[in-house]
């Protein structure tokens, strides 16, 4: 990990990310400890995290700012979401790693989603609670304007997955949308 | 941009927008349990190491030229020792196979091959045929796995190539599973609605071929894998 660290050479960028730290600590660690429940492994977490938000991390930004906040903890979750999944020692190969059309939102109107503008937030919890993941992803590329590489990079998956993540995001966010207009 | 896409393109970002106020208002619900958690004295001491760090950098940036130096000689010792004691044992894989109801997982056993001399090295392999019109979009390498990727338009050939270590899960739920031979290899061709699913192993590596095209194109692709 040290290797590592001496990678974060800028002295404004190194204050930045202890400030970070210090600030959010006991939410990242809850994070990623409720995910894994390990304490080593929600420490390297943690770590990781700092690490990767270097990367990120723009001079002067203002660190307590809530989009800063939630940027941390969104990394923390998915990079735990990561080992956790790893900790099954097996790859899973299944059909959904390619879908019929990637590129497609033909399927979503747009007209329903802004006639239910009035209740994005309740989608948006809703999409998080189906899997959070997908919520997480919509953030980074669309509020964060993260490019598809960044997210790839930030998350630790290879950017086909990025594109794939994307495009189920979209979709669930759809089938949510249709499922609140059924009710 | 298209004007549709701009149109989601905004949705999506108001969504982001709910999506951060809705986890720091999930935070804020657990703010007495967060506020309770006693962090390890070992993270904190690594943050604060790297306050210190600056005083310390060229001491290390000296230590660690050095130190590469070494590692890359012990790498590049190990990686003779493994490659040539790997040649001599080479191995046919067995496929074994366990099917459940929505995935079948897959391992691999060694069965001992003296008369073999193929070379165990573990370079990427590649298809010397492609359908018409595929052209490469991707070629990344994860860990001990190399993925590529072909497009043509909508149509997608997902390809991937990790080391025999550890299983497979395969999607098979609601799908036909067709026993395939693959350059005399035992390999899974996997039908469900318009996608395939082709897994094999030779003696060094396992394959996945995903796609959204015709079956007997993904055969034809992996009958041509080479080095």
């Amino acid at each position: 990990m040290l290797v590592f660290l001496m990678s974060v050479d800028d002295e404004v960028l190194r204050t930045q990310l202890e400030e970070i730290y210090y600030l959010y600590q006991k939410e990242l660690w809850y994070v990623a400890y409720n995910i894994l429940k390990d304490e080593y492994e929600a420490e390297d977490v943690v770590q990781t995290a700092l690490l990767k938000m270097a990367r990120y991390l723009e001079k002067k930004v203002d660190v307590k700012c809530n989009k800063i906040k939630a940027l941390i903890v969104i990394i923390v979750r998915n990079i735990a979401i990561n080992i956790y999944r790893q900790r099954k020692t097996y790859r899973t190969v299944d059909f959904d790693s390619v879908a019929y059309d990637l590129s497609s939102d033909d399927d979503v109107i747009p007209e329903v989603h802004v006639l239910r503008l009035d209740q994005i937030h309740y989608v948006s919890k809703k999409l998080n609670e189906i899997k959070p993941e997908y919520a997480d992803i919509l953030a980074l590329r669309y509020e964060y304007e993260y490019t598809n590489e960044e997210i790839s990079k930030m998350l630790d998956i290879e950017e086909g997955n990025t594109r794939v993540r994307l495009m189920r995001a979209r979709r669930a966010l759809h089938d949510v949308m249709e499922g609140d207009m059924d009710e | 941009m298209h004007q549709f896409d701009e149109l989601m393109a905004t949705y999506y970002k108001q969504i982001g927008q709910a999506h951060i106020e809705n986890i720091l208002t999930e935070l804020d619900e657990k703010r007495d349990e967060i506020n309770r958690i006693e962090i390890p004295q070992s993270l904190n001491v690594w943050v604060k190491k790297q306050g210190n760090k600056k005083r310390r950098n060229d001491f290390y940036r000296r230590i660690t030229s050095r130190a590469s130096l070494v590692v890359l000689f012990l790498i590049a010792s190990l990686a003779v020792i493994t490659f040539t004691v790997e040649a001599v044992r080479v191995q046919v894989y067995n496929l074994i196979l366990e099917t459940n109801e929505r995935y079948t997982s897959i391992s691999y056993e060694e069965v001992p091959d003296d008369d073999s001399g193929a070379s165990m090295n573990r370079e990427g392999y590649y298809p010397t045929y492609a359908p018409e019109g595929f052209v490469l979009s991707e070629e990344e390498s994860y860990g001990d796995m190399i993925v590529t990727v072909y497009e043509k338009g909508n149509e997608q050939i997902r390809m991937m190539q990790s080391s025999l270590n550890g299983d497979t899960q395969l999607d098979t739920e609601d799908a036909e599973i067709i026993h395939v031979d693959i350059q005399g290899n035992e390999g899974l061709l996997i039908l469900k609605e318009e996608r395939v699913i082709l897994h094999w192993a030779n003696h060094e590596a396992v394959f996945d071929i995903i796609a959204n095209i015709d079956p007997a194109e993904v055969l034809q692709m992996a009958e041509s894998f080479t080095k």
